[in-house]
């Protein structure tokens, strides 16, 4: 099939003529997926290597899963955000037995060059983010990234996380409260004026 | 906007700007040329029929079952073909008159190809009297 109209069709029709030997399905759901999952992964995991190895790690689950996938079942993104939430867990999980200093990268924004020009500034801000991020409970942490920076609805959000649209809606509020007071210490330091 | 939204914005951006890099996205499509199915190959031709057909050493009675699809069924051919032999031979009676009338040799007023019947009918009337 020409790649203009495969570009065209849904990841769902992509994961079935991958099934049936199409040569240029795989590299189309690669280019749409990798990027989200890596993504997603660095948010959980506050390091991008460790995202990477867990990306790859979902899509190969997907293509082993392309074989027996039916058009109508889950959404494709959806259950490779699940399946990297599900790697993001047990890597957490590792690490919390095996402590590592992997959430150092997020840094503390107090130690960082802010200020000197406004690409550290942004630089910053992420760390700010991503170590409050850091301190929140798994279950909000997932949401509040999902709803947040993935932007996924409440009903696809609890797809990936296999709870109800309300816990969704608690677990994003709870999350968005609690990076606000985290937050709320470094907003001189980020640069934001106060409202 | 509220703080946090720009945060999250500023995110989002990072997010969208940072693409997996070459040798990632290299790795990612080596796994799934590895997975992938090839639905469209042939299977392998069954090995119990393909090469008796195609090797003259195999013998004349594998190679004919093979093409009928076993040995019962080649036996089962070669008893109706003896069966076929046998009539031709000793054909019964009745068949003997109803061949002389489609050749023409002789008149048909009518053929009894069972003549036991009437009898069976005429006992079974008797019985139910």
């Amino acid at each position: 099939m020409a790649r203009d109209t495969l570009a065209d069709l849904a990841s769902e029709a992509l994961m079935v003529l991958y099934a049936h030997g199409d040569p240029d399905a795989a590299r189309l759901l690669a280019q749409r997926l990798l990027p989200r999952s890596i993504g997603y992964a660095a948010r959980l995991l506050a390091d991008r290597t460790e995202a990477e190895d867990i990306a790859q790690e979902a899509l190969l689950r997907l293509w082993r899963a392309a074989p027996d996938w039916r058009q109508g079942d889950a959404k494709v993104s959806t259950w490779v955000y699940r399946v990297v939430t599900n790697l993001c867990t047990d890597r957490l999980r590792t690490r919390k037995r095996r402590p590592t200093d992997a959430l150092d990268g997020a840094g503390d924004p107090e130690d960082g060059a802010r200020g000197v020009v406004a690409t550290l500034i942004e630089a910053d801000r992420m760390a700010a983010l991503n170590a409050a991020l850091a301190s929140l409970p798994d279950r909000q942490r997932e949401a509040v990234v999902l709803r947040h920076i993935e932007g996924l609805t409440n009903p696809e959000i609890a797809e990936v996380l296999q709870i109800g649209v309300e816990a969704v809606e608690s677990l994003t509020a709870r999350g968005k409260r609690a990076l606000t007071l985290a937050l709320a210490g470094h907003r001189q330091a980020l640069g934001y004026e106060e409202v | 906007m509220h703080d946090l939204d720009l945060l999250f914005a500023t995110a989002k951006a990072q997010d969208a700007a940072a693409g997996p890099s070459d040798g990632l996205m290299a790795r990612v499509l080596a796994d799934a040329a590895r997975e992938q199915p090839h639905p469209a190959a042939r299977p392998a031709a069954r090995p119990d029929t393909a090469p008796l057909l195609s090797n003259p050493q195999a013998g004349f009675w594998p190679a004919l079952a093979a093409v009928f699809g076993g040995g019962g069924v080649v036996a089962g051919l070669g008893t109706a073909a003896v069966a076929g032999l046998y009539l031709g031979f000793a054909p019964p009676a009745a068949m003997v008159q109803l061949t002389a009338a489609v050749i023409g040799t002789t008149s048909l007023e009518s053929v009894d190809l069972m003549p036991g019947v009437d009898a069976l009918l005429s006992e079974e009337l008797e019985d139910e009297r």
